[in-house]
């Protein structure tokens, strides 16, 4: 599989900008760093996501046209994954119905997580990861619209630093786990990116 | 990820429905043709693993299979 790249900007634990790849697609070395580099440090922090394997759910998902794949590598290693649903709809009334991008899932290196003291190598994963997410929603014509059920450890990042609107918890999601649905609108778009 | 370009032909109505299609949803051609595309797939996807295509409506308390070819 190839894969094309463009380049972004990350912030190292001393606040200086670093280089960074953003592919358009989810490569054999990015699932290898998530099993044996990601995986043992999430497994020794209890993590919500901890039983997320990228390995099935890229050969889950990447044989399906609906679904797109983002991986952001820095220094040689993979800081974030994601992997968006390109054919759902709307919620928020003002734009119900009209196409957005689905955020499936995202997650940042644990080494980047800003909730796990002093392990914070790169700062603005989840932010360049979610601004992906907005430019392949303008790209495909839906001019950065996005949603997502937000794990509850993110709530708080998607509401007050993204400027997401909270939906609430949606038991059609799960009954169980009730995730809060977030959507972003045009506008809140355009806010997040400038 | 490369793109490649292919010549697409409809009848006069096809091509209406399209742009009808377009106007309503705010997209221009190709990304619709490409959203139908993709959910062409998912729904033959989901219906070779055993699922039907279910569509409902709560207020009127109706449900009807879309029985697709």
């Amino acid at each position: 599989m190839s894969s094309a790249s463009s380049e972004v900007f990350l912030r190292d634990g001393a606040g200086q900008l670093v280089k960074a790849e953003l592919h358009d697609t989810i490569l054999q070395r990015h699932l290898d760093d998530h099993k044996h580099q990601w995986k043992p440090l999430i497994a020794a922090q209890s993590e919500q996501h901890g039983h997320w394997n990228w390995e099935w759910k890229w050969s889950h998902f990447s044989p399906q046209l609906s679904y797109q794949f983002v991986a952001l590598e820095c220094n040689g290693q993979t800081q974030g994954l994601m992997i968006v649903n390109t054919i759902k709809r709307c919620r928020i009334q003002q734009q119900a119905n009209k196409h957005l991008v689905y955020v499936e899932y995202l997650e940042a290196a644990p080494w980047n997580r800003r909730d796990i003291p002093n392990w914070v190598r790169y700062k603005g994963v989840g932010t360049v990861l979610l601004a992906a997410a907005i430019q392949l929603s303008i790209d495909e014509g839906n001019h950065g619209r996005i949603g997502l059920h937000s794990l509850p450890q993110a709530d708080t990042f998607y509401r007050d630093k993204c400027g997401m609107t909270d939906l609430g918890p949606d038991a059609s999601y799960s009954p169980k786990m009730p995730l809060r649905y977030f959507e972003m609108t045009e506008t809140q778009a355009a806010a997040f990116i400038h | 990820m490369s793109k490649r370009t292919m010549t697409l032909n409809l009848t006069e109505r096809e091509m209406q429905v399209l742009d009808e299609l377009c106007a309503k949803k705010g997209l221009n051609k190709t990304a619709l043709m490409r959203q139908a595309l993709r959910l062409y797939q998912a729904v033959d996807t989901r219906l070779e693993q055993g699922d039907k295509l279910m569509f409902e409506n709560e207020e009127k308390k109706e449900k009807s299979e879309l029985v697709v070819l």
